[in-house]
């Protein structure tokens, strides 16, 4: 009930750090129809879901479940082992902090300009006050506390291109086209890759340094998300259908944020 | 010529009399769902997060869970139109399945000794006899908040939950996508199997 099944996605997504993914177009309706009485409850429409790719996603789905058991778990486990929870929570905030050209420009080019405004406040009080975006100090500040985060796929959604077919990527986990495209848009915009794109030229810092930062910040969204997806496994009757619908629907909702 | 406007006038004025005095009556005599919701999400979180550790969870959390949501109703919206076809006592017996299923999906996501905090913020209408309630759900650790709707419904004895939903993501609605094919393919038999399997099943491999 509490927290959830979603997180759960939306930690197998956070594998990718940013949320690649969902079928806005298709957005779902109330699942109960306003009109309906208490006695009519029972009629919750199922979403209509663009997966024509089913075969090969469940394939893929079975291939992640796989790797999460027999590899990404017990490095998860590990990791949790070595780093105590306040040192992958600041990490984490770290990281986050580090990734907001990502949110500041998809909250421009969606024209949310106080979106924007608010990213940037929460950019300078996370790093200054927050020592370096390790403490999330804006959450502590009315209007800055609950900023949803933007990213590409939300954006190309906001354009109106369709989400087209939902798929199952290898390692990531779910997404659908336009997720992936927007996936591919973040990682140009995200800072950790600009040394590789030229962008970023100092003496400190080498494809090794950008390298090691992506790898720990992968590394430490980790166990979150193998706890998220254990979850969604756990209460699950057919865990396939529910991580599509719970990615679905997720992405649906923070699209209309 | 005048009397058809008349009476309709009439008549909507007699059904707003007649919907401000239930709508009076109810507010004297059953509680706002807001009160309602605060009530039973503390008492579930005082069970929860009592440090009586997790093993026991299920017993402890389940009367309190089955005072405050409609597992029938719930049960019911999760299995769609197939469940016209259950015989009642598979109806009985999916409900108390699939119930404690939820109780006990909820009992592992209870993690760490810290209660969380619950914001609550304004309820809005769905229907005269149905609302939903946005909450935020902080956590002491640090970890991300969570945005949580709770849908609720006025029954006889009073407002219940009947669908909570997660970041957006509805519970019963992912549970109805999950039970669509199995109920198309084995109906109630199959439904009863698979959520006895399930329930079985040690947790780890569940």
């Amino acid at each position: 009930m509490k927290y959830s099944i979603f997180c759960i996605f939306a930690f197998v997504l956070c594998l990718s750090s940013c949320a690649v993914s969902g079928n806005r177009s298709a957005a779902k309706s109330d699942p109960v129809a306003p009109a309906a009485a208490a006695g009519n409850l029972a009629e919750v429409p199922v979403q209509k879901v663009n997966d024509p790719l089913e075969r090969f996603n469940r394939t893929m789905f079975r291939f992640n479940d796989g790797l999460y058991t027999h590899v990404l778990r017990p490095v998860a486990h590990g990791y949790v082992l070595i780093v105590p929870r306040p040192a992958r929570t600041g990490l984490s905030n770290f990281f986050d902090n580090l990734q907001f050209p990502v949110r500041f420009i998809n909250s421009v080019l969606q024209g949310k300009i106080t979106r924007s405004a608010q990213e940037t406040w929460k950019f300078i009080f996370n790093s200054t006050a927050g020592i370096g975006g390790l403490f999330r100090v804006s959450d502590h500040l009315q209007g800055l506390a609950d900023v949803p985060a933007e990213d590409f796929g939300l954006t190309l959604g906001v354009w109106g291109i369709a989400a087209g077919p939902y798929i199952v990527v290898p390692v990531l986990g779910p997404s659908d086209c336009r997720d992936l495209v927007g996936y591919a848009g973040d990682y140009a915009m995200s800072p950790l890759s600009w040394y590789a794109f030229g962008i970023i030229h100092h003496e400190f810092i080498s494809n090794a340094v950008s390298i090691a930062l992506s790898g720990t910040r992968y590394v430490n969204a980790l166990p979150k998300a193998m706890e998220d997806y254990d979850q969604l496994k756990l209460a699950a009757v057919d865990p396939y259908i529910a991580m599509r619908d719970a990615y679905l629907s997720y992405r649906a909702a923070q699209m209309k944020k | 010529m005048h009397i058809i406007p008349f009476r309709s006038v009439l008549k909507s004025s007699l059904v707003l009399m007649t919907l401000y005095v239930v709508y009076v009556s109810d507010a004297a005599s059953a509680e706002d769902p807001a009160t309602t919701l605060r009530g039973s999400v503390d008492e579930v979180l005082s069970i929860a997060y009592s440090g009586h550790g997790t093993e026991t969870l299920p017993e402890r959390v389940r009367p309190a869970l089955a005072k405050c949501v409609a597992f029938d109703l719930v049960t019911r919206q999760a299995m769609g139109p197939g469940w016209r076809q259950f015989s009642a006592s598979d109806q009985k017996r999916a409900t108390d399945l699939f119930g404690e299923l939820l109780v006990r999906t909820y009992s592992t996501r209870v993690v760490g000794t810290q209660r969380p905090k619950v914001a609550y913020g304004t309820p809005v209408t769905l229907a005269p006899d149905r609302c939903e309630i946005p909450t935020r759900v902080t956590f002491p650790s640090g970890n991300e908040p969570v945005a949580v709707v709770y849908r609720m419904t006025r029954l006889p004895a009073g407002w219940r939950i009947y669908d909570v939903l997660i970041e957006g993501v509805s519970f019963v609605a992912n549970y109805r996508a999950q039970f669509e094919e199995i109920i198309q393919k084995g109906g109630a038999a199959a439904v009863i199997r698979t959520l006895e399997a399930k329930l079985a099943a040690p947790p780890a491999s569940r």
